[in-house]
């Protein structure tokens, strides 16, 4: 229980630590208090099993815990870097997804006045090229983690469409509002279905994907969901 | 005399703080408080984590997905924040432990286990 004196040290200290944390969104400010309060609790116990009164171990633990207003402004940058490096990851996926559609509708525009199949076909070798090549270049895990998952998509959707051309008769002069267009048409969707639900785990920081370990991605998923 | 001893080991542990953060997670989830007072147990009170640095290192771990955090009932009391190594802090304290020993073994093979003159001083003197 805190004495008024106490009273008046704690929130003159909390005073001070807000005032660099005001960038930081309300919930997060909320959790810094809880945590530094609870922390606080666990330092004045501590002083006063050594003999302290209540209301010297809790001056005491306000003054081992340190300059407030220092500790929110690491607190405030540390936010900072994470804010950075999220808006990073997105812009390396958004970076993949942009490279892929692009790709797409070159091939398509170049191609499809031939043949609806060619164009895709295109668009697929096309995007295995794209991915490829960056895939190797850039270092970012989570443009890696778009870009593989696209390119194992899109091997798995050129691989299906070889197999309708073999298979199909008249494959490549298929009507393009006929439901095996539309079969493979949905096919190329799931490049950018991977994409997204990869992404959807890279915002939260509950996956980080390497290329390393792609092949392990649906067990660790299920790891960091539970 | 002290007080230099004293300012040679800040510099010496100047950085190494998420790296004995990790390694006292390694033992299990733990919240802040926690984290402190283990590290002072194991170093006998040589070592101690300031208040003040631990909890943005903690957010740097996190930040970097070497440590994740969540906040948990525990028995009766309030919700608490509590921390857990992950796989790649985990790969991350493997990397630093090894690259610690070639350090200390190469320091100790230059320095020897020569006594400072006068003998061995206490570090905490009466």
């Amino acid at each position: 229980m805190l004495t008024p004196r106490n009273f008046e040290e704690t929130e003159d200290w909390f005073k001070r630590l807000d005032k660099p944390l005001q960038r930081l969104p309300a919930r997060e400010r909320a959790d810094v208090h809880t945590e530094v309060r609870q922390h606080l609790e666990e330092l004045a116990a501590a002083h006063e099993e050594l003999g302290s009164s209540p209301e010297e171990a809790w001056s005491f633990a306000l003054a081992q815990f340190g300059n407030p207003q220092q500790f929110g402004r690491k607190m405030s940058q540390e936010w900072q870097k994470s804010q950075t490096s999220f808006r990073a990851d997105r812009k390396a996926i958004g970076f993949g997804i942009g490279l892929n559609a692009l790709a797409g509708l070159v091939c398509t525009a170049l191609f499809a006045c031939a043949s609806p199949l060619l164009g895709l076909i295109s668009t697929f070798a096309a995007g295995l090229l794209v991915n490829g090549i960056l895939g190797r270049r850039y270092p970012l895990q989570a443009l890696k983690s778009s870009l593989w998952s696209s390119l194992f998509c899109e091997i798995g959707g050129l691989t299906a469409i070889v197999l309708a051309v073999r298979l199909v008769p008249d494959a490549m002069t298929i009507n393009v509002t006929a439901a095996p267009f539309h079969a493979i048409a949905l096919l190329y969707l799931l490049p950018w279905a991977g994409t997204a639900y990869l992404a959807s785990m890279t915002k939260r920081g509950w996956y980080r994907p390497t290329l390393e370990d792609f092949s392990l991605t649906l067990p660790r998923l299920r790891r960091a969901r539970e | 005399m002290y007080n230099e001893i004293m300012n040679a080991e800040q510099e010496l542990k100047k950085g190494s703080t998420p790296i004995l953060i990790l390694a006292v997670l390694q033992d299990g989830p733990r919240h802040g408080y926690a984290i402190a007072r283990e590290i002072e147990r194991r170093s006998r009170d040589t070592l101690s984590v300031g208040e003040g640095a631990l909890y943005p290192a903690l957010r740097g771990l996190e930040r970097e997905g070497f440590v994740q955090s969540a906040w948990e009932t525990q028995g009766s009391g309030p919700a608490r924040r509590v921390y857990t190594l992950t796989e790649d802090g985990m790969a991350k304290l493997a990397v630093h432990l090894r690259a610690w020993n070639r350090f200390s073994e190469a320091v100790n093979a230059v320095i020897g286990s020569t006594s400072p003159p006068g003998g061995t001083l206490n570090a905490h003197p009466a």
